[in-house]
């Protein structure tokens, strides 16, 4: 194949350009490093041409938005986010270290990133929804506040 | 049936070795380290030194000084730091997201938990030791503030 000849009225400066050959098959780190998966499309806005995000693929397939990236580099996109939906299947505490369940589901603002509740699952046990003021932390296991006041009732107690 | 009290103290608030021990241990990010399967007690001065973590079946345990523990609640014992040792199994990205390699070794300073380098191996390319001024944050993983290319070439073993 021969040398690439370029053909725009832009001042074209290629080392600053990200060729989608390079992104497809990057790989994706949260804020806090986890492996997100990897970059399997992207998405142009068909008007202006400006790239709006990327098809993340991993243990779950997932649409990020631009805003939600720090940094592209030849090794890895890395996002300014940990995804809340990453909160899935992680132990719910109350601020006394008591066990309430696992996150059962989250439920966004939109299709934001931010947290709008969860719904937290206990063998037995009711669901629980919990609104996102009463977190305390969400890391390797979500925390809520000491404001937290719900009592988890049997599936058989009246709510 | 109800104990006679001879302290000549009020002991309502005081908890007991029951309220501590088999309790689990939750660091400052929420990671469960294990279940305080000891306790360490001055012989003379008769106060807390630490508790000893059991961090399950063939992983080595932990001791954790009082200054590291915040709460002890009814359901788990807090503590008020992220624990060093944890990084052990971390994965390593430089400021770019290169994966640099596994820590396979973390070493403190003393006893205390504060990081001084973390040993990083890198496959076939042997193991890297990284600075603690070289970590920029450690959550899931480690990023470290400075590319695979400026770590110092000699501290590749």
């Amino acid at each position: 194949m021969g040398k690439l000849v370029y053909i725009t009225e832009e001042q074209y400066m290629p080392a600053r350009a990200l060729k989608s050959k390079e992104l497809i098959g990057l790989r994706v780190l949260s804020k806090n490093g986890s492996v997100v998966g990897r970059i399997s499309e992207l998405h142009l806005e068909s008007n202006s041409l400006r790239m709006l995000g990327v098809v993340v693929s991993g243990s779950k397939k997932i649409y990020v938005g631009k805003n939600y990236f720090h940094k592209i580099t030849p090794d890895s996109l890395i996002l300014n986010i940990d995804p809340t939906i990453f909160l899935l299947g992680k132990k719910v505490l109350t601020y006394d270290g008591q066990v309430l369940g696992t996150v059962k589901e989250i439920r966004r603002k939109g299709h934001t990133n931010d947290l709008k509740e969860i719904v937290v699952k206990s063998f037995m046990k009711r669901r629980l929804v919990i609104q996102s003021e009463k977190i305390q932390s969400m890391n390797n296991t979500v925390i809520l506040s000491r404001h937290y006041r719900g009592k988890q009732k049997y599936f058989w107690q009246k709510s | 049936m109800a104990n006679r009290n001879t302290s000549g103290k009020n002991l309502e608030g005081a908890i007991t070795s029951d309220d501590i021990l088999g309790k689990e241990v939750i660091d400052i990010d929420g990671r469960m380290i294990g279940a305080a399967e000891k306790i360490f007690i001055d012989p003379v001065r008769f106060v807390l030194l630490g508790i000893d973590v059991d961090k399950g079946v063939l992983k080595k345990g932990l001791t954790i000084g009082k200054n590291y523990i915040k709460k002890i609640t009814a359901h788990a014992i807090f503590l008020n730091i992220s624990v060093a040792y944890e990084m052990k199994g971390m994965l390593v990205f430089d400021v770019d997201g290169k994966e640099i390699g596994k820590v396979t070794k973390v070493t403190l300073r003393g006893t205390r938990n504060i990081i001084k380098e973390i040993a990083v191996k890198r496959g076939v390319f042997g193991s890297l030791i990284v600075q603690r001024n070289h970590i920029a944050r450690i959550g899931e993983n480690i990023f470290l503030n400075v590319g695979l290319s400026d770590l110092e070439p000699n501290s590749s073993t």
